[in-house]
């Protein structure tokens, strides 16, 4: 009797916590969901102030009309106020997020920028790894977009830069890149030219993000199959066998609030006629760990009962 | 009383919990930060070797176990001089080839005959005489083998065009020690087998004579491969 009561106990515990982790995280997605909340400050009020003038005010009252010249019977004007309701800002909520198809960044996110395997136009594969670490070769070339978001309240001004490296330093490795905005501003090369690996590297761009706002880069890069110098890469190919010889792309992202909270700065997102949270999974949970408790309720009190 | 302190122990941390996320909520509300993504790649490995003894002809040429027996002498043709030879009953394969390496790339094995010359001395009383089979893959190839070969010129270009057939390609990481080596080699009949009615022992005879008297028909055979990364 004791154990199955002690046994109880724990059950009722835990179906405790559930709810608790239910209710706690309901509370998160309820806070960051207020963000996106639409702002009502410019809202115009439903029912408008209304102004009595004198000569409607004395059709409605009988007064002789010598009295009428002395007396008026006038409505006071409402005070010169305001009387539109403008609700109080919210407060700053900065928010910002980097990332592209498949993951959000956080610091050094490993990313898909090179593969372990490659295929040429015909579907053959013409590159594969041996070992699963990711590959460049002669002929081998990706493309990488990502995307900077505003998941904020208030504008944001952010900076994005590139680091292109070879290990071990000084290695001549032929591969060549560029990296353009969503705009068609080029930051390292151009629509038909790749820049060396130094330009990448210096690859850089700022701007502005207004709230709820995005903009994305696009990140190409090419070993060229021809490039006149076939000695080069059957070297690289060569010493490659015996060591590492790596090629690094580093991007980073910062963003601070503007000066200006409303600065204006890119792309409106698609309006979304329903948010992408699930509803269904929270209710889902918060009626099992119900249900539960409810089971739990009656198999104790049939156990009393028995007691 | 001790149902009650439970209730009472998880009411407390139902407040405590929503305190929290209160709090927390708030925190990632002010959330601004830097992020990075990063990748790296390492250059695919090629490292191919190919190796060739490069002897496509002898000067010295082991004999049949009869003819050893019978001159008591291992060699049954023997230059004397720096020349290599070819002599009726001599044969060598032309591409004793070695491969070593898996690159990671797909890549191509090509063969190439590179110099195959057959000079003027290869005939008899002013008519060309040339008994010499080249065979590719297994394959024979000497002058009257069909109407496509009548003369040196066309079993040259034969030759050439069947080497370069066997040529093949590989997926990436196959080594190539599973590479098959065309086989390419050439003989001189002792015997008229393959060239009855074409070969015969005094055109023979006369060749040797012209050799003897400083007019050698001489032949040049290079093969030449090659392994070559595919786009």
């Amino acid at each position: 009797m004791q154990r199955s009561g002690g046994k109880n106990r724990w059950l009722w515990l835990a179906v405790l916590f559930l709810f608790v982790f239910v209710a706690a995280s309901a509370f998160i997605l309820m806070g960051r969901l207020s963000s996106y909340l639409l702002d009502d400050s410019g809202a115009i009020a439903l029912i408008p102030v209304q102004e009595f003038s004198a000569p409607d005010a004395l059709a409605s009252n009988s007064i002789p009309l010598q009295q009428a010249e002395q007396s008026s019977l006038v409505t006071k004007e409402p005070a010169a106020e305001n009387h539109t309701n403008t609700p109080a800002a919210p407060p700053a909520a900065p928010g910002f997020e980097a990332s592209d198809d498949s993951k959000v960044w956080s610091t050094d996110t490993q990313v898909d920028i090179f593969r372990v395997s490659y295929e040429n136009g015909e579907g053959t594969i013409t590159v594969h790894s041996n070992d699963g670490d990711r590959l460049i070769a002669p002929g081998t070339e990706n493309t990488y977009a990502f995307k900077l978001k505003n998941t904020g309240n208030v504008s944001l001004d952010y900076t994005v830069e590139v680091d292109a490296f070879v290990t071990p330093d000084g290695t001549p490795l032929p591969v060549t890149g560029r990296l353009s905005r969503y705009d068609g501003k080029w930051l390292a090369g151009a629509p038909d030219t790749f820049a060396d690996i130094p330009a990448l590297d210096a690859a850089a761009d700022t701007g502005t993000l207004s709230a709820g706002r995005y903009t994305y880069y696009t990140l190409d890069w090419l070993w060229p199959f021809e490039n006149g110098n076939d000695a080069l890469d059957t070297m690289l190919g060569n010493a490659a066998v015996d060591d590492d010889l790596l090629f690094t792309i580093v991007i980073r992202t910062v963003a601070t609030a503007s000066l200006d909270p409303e600065a204006p700065g890119g792309i409106i997102p698609p309006v979304d006629t329903g948010d992408d949270f699930s509803a269904a999974l929270w209710l889902a949970l918060a009626i099992c760990s119900l249900f539960l408790m409810a089971v739990l309720l009656v198999f104790h009190i049939r156990e009393k009962r028995r007691a | 009383m001790k149902k009650n302190t439970m209730m009472r122990l998880a009411s407390v941390l139902l407040i405590c919990v929503l305190l929290t996320t209160s709090t927390i909520s708030g925190t990632f509300a002010k959330y601004v930060t830097d992020g990075s993504g990063e990748d790296y790649a390492r250059v695919a490995k090629w490292g191919v070797t190919v190796t060739s003894d490069g002897v496509t002809f002898d000067k010295n040429y082991e004999g049949t176990d009869a003819t050893k027996a019978a001159i008591s002498h291992d060699n049954s043709v023997e230059s004397s001089d720096e020349w290599k030879v070819v002599a009726p009953g001599t044969t060598k394969n032309a591409t004793e080839f070695s491969f070593e390496g898996a690159p990671e790339v797909a890549y191509k094995v090509d063969f190439e005959i590179t110099n195959l010359a057959l000079n003027e001395n290869w005939s008899v009383d002013g008519i060309e005489y040339c008994p010499i089979i080249f065979t590719v893959e297994g394959e024979k190839y000497y002058i009257g083998k069909d109407t496509t070969i009548t003369d040196k010129a066309t079993l040259i270009k034969a030759v050439k065009d069947a080497v370069v057939a066997v040529s093949d390609s590989y997926k990436p990481n196959t080594p190539l020690s599973s590479v098959d080596v065309p086989s390419v080699s050439w003989e001189w009949e002792f015997e008229a087998d393959t060239l009855a009615g074409y070969q015969s022992d005094p055109k023979d005879t006369a060749l040797g004579n012209k050799a003897a008297a400083g007019a050698a028909a001489t032949i040049e055979l290079s093969v030449k491969c090659t392994v070559t990364q595919l786009d």
